[in-house]
């Protein structure tokens, strides 16, 4: 716990200091907070409780359409929105578990995939409550104490509570009843039924956990692009890339998604700009290598390498 | 670390090393790899075409000009961070990018820091309406292009008379740019006293258009007004000969305005009748000069794009050899001052109809004619008449 | 009347759609069915097949269906070496794991693609192209029926494989029941780099046949080909042949009378919720025996 503590710690210190080394690399700075919050939100459901979605777009989606649209039709500030997001991620994450929860491993994830392509259309399409497929533009925010919203640095502070307010709560769930309830309903269903903890209702709570978490991130987002379109919120490769981070990072530790998320950002924008047309190109070969020798995540496999030295070095001893 | 792409050719002309001249670099933020590299690599192809003509010429007041070109990935996100580094680097302007929902956060972005943008390739209105005193778009936008179609209409409505060209449908995917050219599509059609009889959207990546056709072939529309990308339009042109949809008129923008649409869709892609910025036999000087070397550099026939990223240069150059100093604000006052004669367009930045620093570009309408693309209209710059009605696909 | 003749053309379209699906979902219902992979590099296994035939038309103007002389043994060897290099040294990992490799594999496709041939999309334009056959006055394009009858083709030869050849029953026993398999003395590990590229054989067979019929284009085709080919076989059943003709068939029909009487904006969304009411409902799949293991 201790030591989950002084991590945290070293976030935040090295996310309140990352501005004064990197002062023109706030987008980045942002987009990897934004990531490793949302593969920490996305490890709830997918690491934890072992069901993979790719469908947590949807839930960008829905935090950054509220932002926009609230700041621009109701002159909403983005807390009250962000508020009212988390209240529709969670319904929405709620009936869309109780509906999909029955389904397991592949057939699982591939339901998440089809919810959220449905969700896509809807926003594409129907115009009257998002604005529709010509996007809308965020032309105004409050200035709360005087602070610019759309100045990067807010932006940048904004995301880094948010990535430290994830990172705290799953270190919360880690010690917590809730988070053995998830352990176990991952490993057997039916050995936890018989523990006596109802999987479905375990399951459920971390998805709503995870959709709620996400739409807040995604409300950050919606700030910093100003300019919302929906096929590139509610996107199918905007889903895979948050379960990638997590996936990469190592699933169910805790700080596996913070770590993928590092990673992968920062390889994509140094790949961005030294290899131009190749980039995506490498950026694929680094995932499958990554998969190949580390198959349990950075951090999943460093966790297993170090308790198997442990181990050993008592059994000598 | 930093991939500078430099393709000038200014000092070996001169024959003699030159001491490290000075030189002007501009930035450009362009789609090379992701969904939309298919555009950035010809947005590409005419901006160095451009660059060349540029330091052949002198550069930018005797100083070298350089492009900095960043990778957007095509997404939004890397687009700003890319205008982050480039501002960091120094570069007075930025040019880019190709898709709105990554050209829209780049404008939103710039015009906080007060950098000037010239638009690359994003048509979309929103991104000059209402625009900002920072964002400069040389190219057409959704209203402009919307309009040249139904002048274009119109012009025939008068020639061959009212009653001929009653109804239209609609047919256009879900991107930004076919929804808001329907859209502006639609607001025409009922100001100028057309019926618009069937109206549908689409999936980008539907490659089956029958259904929509097939219902469409039972309100039998006068003009069938199609917005669709490459593929789509190929696919929608060759169905429609196969479910046998006859209409006077067939309009299909950004798709049909390609070479290679004629070489996939074959003879059934003459008489369709598109929308552009530029055309290879535009009446305008110097146009034979260009097109050859954008065919050169692109080793294909050029089409637009090319000639788009070519122009987005050649009004960057212009305006940094009339600011004479890189500051952002002289340059963004030397845009705004822009009067410029090329052999694409003439540009220069004006506020109207709720656009602000837009070119009120003349755009021109194409209609494929044997396999060849041909200037119909405006009449004082076609190359030949419109071919009208078209034939049914029984008699072809 | 008018409307009559519309729903029979409406109908006979959806038919046509649903032969194109089931082609594609052919090759991922025998590797979904028999590794329980979810293989996201199908669709770019299907663009491969369609640059194969895009590039032996253009070098040597190969009418697209002889490239299958290429496409079927090059299919075959390099899914064996992907399973071999990639999915064997995983296979024990949690389903994910699979998967993304398999994402990999497609960003690797994808952009390798871009890098060699450009971004432009492609097709082999056919004379035959835009032809149709009247009945009455219902037309039917010669092209989709083609593509119809290379589907039969494939998937009848499909068939007599699974069913009366040695390795057919292996893939078979391996598909219903792993470790009984392997109680009987099957290598299920072959067996599973057999299967692996027979489903990357039969997406490049779907790809040149398709070619004349669909474009590729390197990086955006394949992800909207893989969806296709996952609601075709969850909707059919899995890991049998002739659900996958099924699960295609239902698809193109849904996704037609969708988009012909409520709206085509929706199209891809009918074809979707109907997968997952299947899903959800009746998980063994439209056609498929009831599954042990979902």
């Amino acid at each position: 716990m201790i030591r989950h503590l002084i991590g945290l710690l070293v976030l935040l210190v090295a996310g309140l200091v990352y501005p004064w080394i990197f002062p023109s690399a706030l987008t980045v700075g942002v987009t990897i907070l934004l990531f490793a919050g949302w593969a920490t939100a996305w490890d709830i459901l997918g690491g934890w409780a072992g069901q993979v979605s790719l469908g947590h777009a949807s839930f960008v989606g829905i935090g950054a359409y509220f932002v926009a649209i609230g700041a621009t039709e109701y002159a909403l500030a983005p807390w009250w929105s962000i508020l009212m997001a988390i209240a529709v991620a969670a319904l929405l994450s709620l009936a869309w578990g109780r509906l999909t929860f029955k389904l397991h491993g592949p057939y699982f994830t591939l339901s998440t995939i089809a919810i959220a392509e449905i969700l896509r259309l809807i926003a594409i399409n129907e115009d009257w409550l998002t604005g529709g497929a010509t996007g809308v533009f965020i032309d105004w925010m409050p200035t709360p104490f005087g602070i610019d919203l759309f100045a990067r640095e807010a932006q940048y502070y904004l995301a880094l509570v948010f990535a430290v307010g994830v990172m705290a709560t799953i270190i919360w769930i880690s010690r917590s009843r809730f988070g053995y309830q998830l352990r176990a309903v991952r490993e057997d269903e039916n050995s936890a039924m018989a523990a006596g903890i109802d999987p479905t209702r375990t399951k459920l709570k971390a998805f709503m956990l995870s959709a709620s978490l996400t739409a807040v991130g995604g409300g950050i987002y919606g700030m910093m692009l100003s300019f919302l379109e929906p096929h590139i919120l509610f996107y199918l490769l905007l889903s895979v890339q948050i379960a990638l981070t997590g996936i990469i990072g190592g699933r169910g530790t805790i700080w596996g998604p913070l770590v993928g998320a590092v990673l992968l950002v920062s390889a994509g924008e140094i790949f961005r700009t030294s290899f131009a047309e190749a980039n995506l190109l490498i950026y694929g070969i680094l995932i499958l290598l990554v998969i190949l020798f580390l198959p349990s995540g950075i951090i999943g496999e460093f966790n297993r390498r170090l308790t198997r030295r442990l181990y050993a070095r008592r059994a000598q001893g | 670390m930093k991939r500078i792409l430099t393709a000038a050719i200014a000092a070996p002309l001169m024959g003699f090393a030159l001491p490290a001249a000075a030189q002007v670099e501009i930035g450009v933020v362009n789609s090379l790899s992701g969904n939309f590299a298919t555009f950035g690599e010809r947005y590409l192809t005419g901006m160095e075409v451009a660059l060349e003509e540029v330091n052949a010429n002198g550069g930018i007041n005797g100083e070298e000009l350089e492009l900095v070109i960043q990778d957007d990935r095509s997404e939004a996100q890397s687009a700003l961070a890319a205008v982050e580094d480039l501002e960091n680097e120094g570069v007075p302007l930025i040019i880019g990018s190709y898709a709105s929902s990554i050209t829209g956060p780049m404008a939103q972005l710039m015009t906080r820091q007060e950098m000037p943008l010239i638009v690359l390739g994003s048509a979309d209105n929103s991104i000059t309406k209402p625009g900002s005193d920072w964002v400069f778009r040389a190219k057409h936008n959704s209203t402009i292009v919307a309009g040249t179609y139904f002048d274009y209409f119109d012009y025939l409505r008068e020639e061959h008379g009212e009653d001929d060209l009653q109804t239209v449908a609609m047919l256009y995917g879900n991107a930004a740019w076919p929804v808001s050219l329907a859209e502006t599509g639609k607001e025409l059609a009922e100001e100028r006293g057309y019926e618009i009889v069937g109206d549908e959207a689409y999936d980008q990546g539907t490659s089956d258009f029958r259904p929509i056709l097939n219902n469409f072939r039972a309100e039998e529309p006068d003009i069938l007004y199609v917005v669709a990308y490459a593929e789509d339009g190929v696919a929608i042109t060759r169905q429609m000969r196969e479910v046998g949809l006859d209409t006077k008129v067939l309009a299909i923008d950004t798709a049909a305005a390609l070479p290679n649409f004629v070489e996939q869709v074959g003879d059934s892609a003459d008489y369709v009748a598109t929308v552009v910025s530029w055309s290879k036999d535009v009446q305008y000087p110097g146009i034979e000069d260009l097109t050859n070397r954008l065919r050169e550099a692109a080793g294909s026939e050029p089409s637009f794009y090319e000639a788009e990223g070519y122009l987005a240069l050649m009004v960057a150059a212009d305006a940094l050899r009339r600011a004479d100093s890189l500051d952002r604000d002289a340059v963004r006052q030397a845009l705004d001052e822009t009067d410029l004669e090329t052999p694409v367009t003439t540009v220069a930045f004006d506020d109207f109809d709720g656009f602000k620093n837009q070119n009120p570009i003349r755009s021109l309408m194409l209609q494929i004619q044997d396999g060849e693309h041909v200037t119909v209209f405006p009449e004082d710059l076609a190359a030949e008449d419109p071919t009208y009605p078209n034939p049914s696909w029984d008699d072809r | 009347m008018a409307e009559l003749v519309s729903l029979l053309q409406n109908l006979s379209n959806g038919l046509l759609i649903g032969g194109v699906y089931a082609m594609i979902g052919v090759g991922l219902t025998l590797i979904f069915g028999v590794m329980r992979t979810i293989n996201f590099a199908h669709g770019d296994f299907v663009v491969m097949g369609m640059y194969t035939a895009f590039v032996f038309n253009m070098i040597l103007g190969w009418d697209p269906y002889f490239s299958l002389l290429v496409a079927l043994p090059a299919g075959f060897l390099m899914g064996v070496l992907l399973e071999r290099v990639v999915l064997a040294p995983i296979v024990d990992k949690p389903h994910e794991t699979s998967l993304l490799a398999t994402l990999g594999i497609s960003l690797i496709i994808g952009n390798a693609l871009l890098l060699i041939f450009g971004g432009e999309s492609k097709s082999v334009h056919v004379d035959y192209a835009s032809m149709a056959l009247s009945l009455g006055e219902v037309k039917i394009s010669v092209i989709l029926l083609i593509a119809g009858g290379v589907t039969a083709l494939v998937i009848g030869g499909l068939y007599l494989l699974l069913h009366y050849t040695e390795f057919g029953r292996s893939i078979r026993a391996t598909a219903e029941n792993r470790l009984g398999a392997e109680l009987v003395g099957i290598n299920t590990r072959r067996i599973q780099g057999a299967v692996f590229g027979l489903g990357m054989m039969l997406a490049m067979t779907a790809g040149v046949a398709l070619i004349p019929l669909l474009f590729a284009t390197p990086t955006a085709t394949g992800p909207i080909l893989t969806l296709k080919a996952f609601v075709v076989i969850v909707l059919g059943g899995l890991g049998r042949v002739g659900a996958a003709v099924a699960g295609g068939l239902v698809l193109g029909m849904v996704e037609v009378m969708g988009a012909a009487y409520i709206a085509s904006a929706y199209r891809d969304a009918y074809g979707l919720l109907f997968f997952l009411i299947i899903l959800l409902f009746k998980p063994e799949g439209l056609f498929g025996r009831s599954v042990k293991r979902v």
